[in-house]
């Protein structure tokens, strides 16, 4: 008997341990749209299992533990798991239990242990995962070189003298950057000056401007609205459709902005930033088999007066002859609420109005003043070419005018049709109207044939009716240096015919005009002459007509007034930025004198171009100030290997406003340091690189890693991807000499 | 047919990767030629695939040939040509390419003697797995194949004519089969005219470092009796100033029977 039992209990105990779960710890790599990371797992020889507290914020879910299992939420979706028993906080979920949720949002290979969301999969919100590619900044790069700002940064003084019939004028605009903001000064009859200061980042002031208009009269005004006018909007969402599976691109200025797969009936769903003004977009197709990529562009169009949903934008403005403010609220990110308070002097006024952009493209503006009732509309549609802008406005529900501007376009013909119907006060007690049409059709080539034909006609009711046409008909031959068009014209009081023409001969450009008046039997015609030199600019035009002879003369250019004095023929503020790429011999990140710029290193500017100047920099005119230029350092025209950029290839700047901004970049040659990790137990590793906390190299899969480093001393990191645990550390000093490291992961507690 | 060979390559590893990786590397341009005007350059990696790789550059002496049995890279054998990976500086040596990256490839040739030179660029690609084999042996595939892209880069410094010889290896009824060797340290890039009784028979574009079997493409066979093989400089990719460096040798007579 005691033998039985002893045997029973040896039995049972030896069939408990051998069904027992063994669990073994495995890393399962998860592949996002985008990104890429490793989440815990275990096998147990039969299932996997996956930790959920990983996988699901991974997902973009929000994570809720209840007392038996795992909520997983997101705006669209709830997901309740059951987790399997085991101590501890871990959640461990069955992976057959996710896959037969989650559907074909992922799939599982076992054998590779990788897991894979599919880009377009609807059980969890697929863009929140995009949302974190850094393309999704507004200005990829880091942001290195941001709004500067000094007590004396440099003033320019445009000119301009004119002499015509009524005399001689001069007129001066000082634009600077001074007392840490930035000055406009007009000295003509009625000087003005304005000072602003600015805080482009701050939400509820980003400027502040005061001064004294061209009345007379002193003033302060304050607002919130972002000063750089290119700035994102929203995410739009474009959906489409190409053949099956096929990788579907998003590429704006140059940068992918999204990449998915399309699904396998072919449709996809891009999500792209939208910018204020006109974003151009380009799509690329590429289809399976090693068909030849297909491209698409499309235009998406925001405009200005459309807020961010949520946000309040506001303009207070206060002088002593006239106080306002204006405020802008987004409802939606379609539509946008506007009002304004004005008070001239004694008399208060009001408005309320509205933006909407109900489909893609278009856009209704609405504006109805208080308490006059005197209402304002502008719809703005475009469409493959074609646009049309419409202005009406009203009093008390009576439509007063109508404008209507359109235009299509296809290669070089384009067609444009601007019509006008308005009222106006014929007497003392009788409005009457006016109708107007003028079509017009051109043929326009870079060069070729060129064809204008218009035709206006207008229609007078009030006393009495009357009818004036006007038509002009020019045809002629573009070459590349000289425009040269026969034209016939009649209007109200000539009719006359002739020939027009431009000719440019590299800086000068000679525009001419001679015909004759058949109706006043006269010859007529008009020249004018530019001129640009690189200290100034001369525009003179002379004109004969039935009144007679009349000529006039300008000359214009500016001063800079920054490190040095210099003349320049053009006019404008400007915000300009000079790269100057040097190499960096001695490795202190400051151009020495013995320290050459590097000309032949090209970069790329987005949304902007360079020129080259005589010192071998780069320059950048008229860019918008406050707005975020991104920069890229053309790897492939460096022609030392051993020369890195110490800014990265890659990086953006704010662009000052009113004066020119100068960026070095240090060329600078980095000693490789190459190395191994040996004692591996688990991979992958990332490797960590003190001081730059910033800079991390990914281990290869033998150990090895490969770095290029400026001399100094550094801490070498060694962090488990996996749980971010960091697993060694290793100081070494780098001299002028390639170093080679081992770290030996056994060696190290 | 020397210049489509990583090409080649590409496409033969291709299916390979497809099946294990769904890596895939490409690297332009295929082949490059440099000269003491301008003794650098660069190769752009591109990963085309779906998955990270890590590559491992390295440069070595040797010569892709093509003799009348077979095609290989043959290192440390380049015939006459100088060896140019001893003056040649490249970065980075090692990256790692996510699916979609793009990574360039700097290199600059210093203090060569005359002569032509070259050095064959090794890209080692290797799937970038997240599993280490020993970690999880019930599952993890045991399998990891490292396969090579080699683009030849060659350095011209000064100028030379190539001293060709050539000899006739078979035909069918549009091809003209023909083996090319080369003599001097100078090699021959461009255009291989067959000639007969004053009358062009058939062209191809032939690189020939060491020995190139070549094929030239003929609209019909010539009559027995000797051939005469013209050069001209002609060679697709090839810069003008690059041309310079390379003299057209003179016509060489084959026999054909």
């Amino acid at each position: 008997m005691r033998l039985w039992t002893l045997w029973a209990m040896l039995t049972l105990s030896i069939l408990r341990t051998a069904t027992a779960q063994v669990l073994m710890e495995v890393p399962l790599l998860l592949e996002l749209p985008g990104n890429e990371r490793l989440i815990r797992a275990w096998y147990d020889g039969k299932e996997f299992l996956v930790e959920g507290s990983e996988l699901f914020p991974a997902l973009g879910f929000t994570v809720q533990r209840t007392e038996t299992g795992l909520e997983a939420l997101d705006p669209l979706h709830r997901y309740v798991f059951a987790c399997s028993p085991s101590p501890g906080p871990s959640c461990k979920i069955l992976m057959d239990d996710v896959l037969d949720r989650l559907g074909s949002a992922l799939h599982f290979d076992q054998n590779r242990l990788h897991l894979t969301a599919s880009s377009v999969a609807t059980a969890f919100d697929v863009r929140s995962l995009r949302t974190r590619q850094r393309s999704w900044t507004e200005v990829p790069g880091p942001h290195l070189f941001g709004r500067t700002r000094s007590v004396w940064g440099g003033m320019m003084v445009n000119w301009q003298l004119r002499r015509d019939a009524f005399g001689i004028h001069l007129s001066l605009r000082l634009t600077g950057s001074v007392l840490h903001g930035s000055v406009e000064a007009d000295l003509n009859r009625g000087h003005s000056w304005v000072y602003r200061y600015d805080w482009p980042e701050r939400t509820w002031l980003t400027q502040i401007e005061m001064g004294r208009d061209a009345n007379g009269f002193a003033g302060v005004s304050i607002t919130n609205v972002p000063l750089a006018r290119q700035r994102l909007h929203r995410v739009q969402n474009l959906r489409g459709q190409s053949d099956p599976h096929a990788l579907i691109q998003a590429v704006i200025s140059g940068e992918v902005v999204d990449q998915l797969q399309a699904d396998a009936e072919g449709h996809y769903e891009l999500s792209i930033p939208a910018w204020y003004g006109t974003t151009k977009l380009e799509v690329r197709t590429q289809p399976l088999g090693g068909q030849r990529m297909q491209s698409d562009h499309r235009y998406l169009f925001i405009p200005t007066s459309l807020v961010p949903p949520g946000n309040v934008f506001y303009q207070l403005r206060a002088s002593e002859e006239y106080s306002a403010l204006d405020l802008q609220y987004g409802v939606h990110q379609r539509l946008t609420l506007q009002s304004a308070l004005a008070l001239h002097g004694r008399h208060p006024e009001a408005s309320i109005g509205f933006t909407m952009n109900p489909i893609t493209f278009l856009v209704a503006d609405t504006k109805v003043r208080i308490p006059s009732a005197h209402w304002l509309t502008t719809l703005q549609l475009w469409r493959s070419g074609v646009q049309v802008t419409v202005h009406l406005d009203g009093w008390q529900r009576q439509l007063q005018n109508l404008h209507v501007n359109a235009s299509a376009s296809k290669g070089p013909v384009s067609a444009l049709l601007r019509g006008t119907r308005s009222s106006f006060l014929a007497s003392f007690t009788e409005w009457g109207q006016r109708l107007s049409l003028h079509p017009e059709v051109w043929l326009h080539a870079n060069s070729g044939l060129l064809m204008q034909a218009s035709w206006d006609v207008d229609w007078l009711r009030s006393a009495k009716k009357e009818t004036h046409h006007r038509w002009r008909f020019a045809t002629g031959w573009a070459f590349p240096q000289l425009r040269i068009v026969g034209f016939a014209t009649q209007d109200y009081i000539q009719k006359a015919y002739g020939v027009e023409g431009i000719l440019t001969l590299g800086g000068p450009s000679l525009e001419f005009r001679a015909g004759w008046d058949a109706d006043h039997q006269t010859v007529i015609g008009s020249l004018s002459l530019q001129i640009s030199s690189p200290f100034g600019s001369l525009f003179a035009r002379g004109r004969r007509d039935t009144h007679g002879i009349s000529h006039s003369q300008h000359i214009q250019g500016s001063v800079h007034l920054w490190d040095t004095v210099r003349l320049a023929p053009y006019g404008h503020q400007q915000s300009a930025t000079e790269l100057r790429i040097f190499e960096d011999i001695n490795g202190n990140g400051l151009q020495d004198p013995a320290e050459p710029i590097l000309s032949h290193i090209d970069a790329e500017l987005y949304q902007g171009g360079w020129t080259r100047l005589r010192t071998g920099a780069l320059y950048a005119a008229y860019l918008e100030p406050y707005q975020r230029y991104q920069v890229r350092i053309l790897e492939a025209s460096i022609r030392d290997p051993a020369l890195h950029p110490a800014t990265g290839l890659e990086f953006s700047f704010t662009a000052d406003p009113g004066r020119s901004k100068i960026i070095h970049v240090p060329m600078q040659r980095l000693i490789p340091v190459v190395g191994k990790i040996t004692g591996l137990d688990r991979t992958p590793l990332r490797l960590k690189i003190r001081p730059n906390q910033t800079e991390v190299t990914d281990v290869y899969r033998d150990g090895g890693f490969a770095l290029h480093l400026r001399p100094g001393h550094y801490t070498l990191t060694v962090v488990d991807i996996l749980d971010q645990e960091p697993l060694a550390e290793k100081r070494i000093e780098v001299g002028i000499d390639p170093l080679h490291v081992v770290i030996d992961l056994e060696k190290i507690p | 047919m020397m210049r489509l060979l990583p090409s080649l390559l590409i496409v033969c590893t291709w299916p390979l990767c497809q099946v294990h990786a769904q890596a895939a590397l490409s690297v332009t341009p295929a082949y490059a030629v440099v000269t003491n005007e301008q003794p650098y350059g660069a190769f752009v990696l591109y990963n085309q695939g779906t998955e990270g790789v890590e590559i491992t550059i390295s440069a070595h002496y040797g010569v892709i040939a093509s003799t009348d049995s077979t095609t290989a890279v043959m290192l440390e054998e380049a015939g006459e040509l100088g060896d140019l990976s001893r003056h040649l500086t490249f970065f980075p040596d090692r990256c790692i390419l996510p699916a979609g990256g793009e990574q360039t490839v700097r290199y600059r040739i210093q203090e060569a003697p005359e002569g032509a030179h070259i050095a064959l660029m090794h890209f080692a690609m290797q799937e970038r797995g997240a599993i280490v084999d020993g970690q999880i042996p019930s599952v993890a595939s045991g399998l990891s194949i490292v396969y090579n892209l080699v683009a030849p880069l060659i350095y011209l410094q000064g100028r030379g004519v190539p001293v060709l010889s050539a000899r006739f290896l078979k035909s069918t009824s549009d091809e003209l089969y023909l083996y090319l060797e080369n003599h001097s340290r100078w090699p021959f890039m461009g255009g291989v005219r067959v000639i007969q009784k004053g009358r062009q028979l058939g062209r191809a574009e032939s690189a020939v470092y060491t020995a190139r079997l070549i094929r030239i493409p003929v609209a019909e066979l010539p009559e027995q009796g000797p051939l005469h093989l013209q050069f001209d400089g002609d060679y697709t990719g090839l810069s003008r100033a690059t041309k310079r460096h390379l003299i057209i040798p003179g016509p060489i007579n084959v026999n054909w029977y």
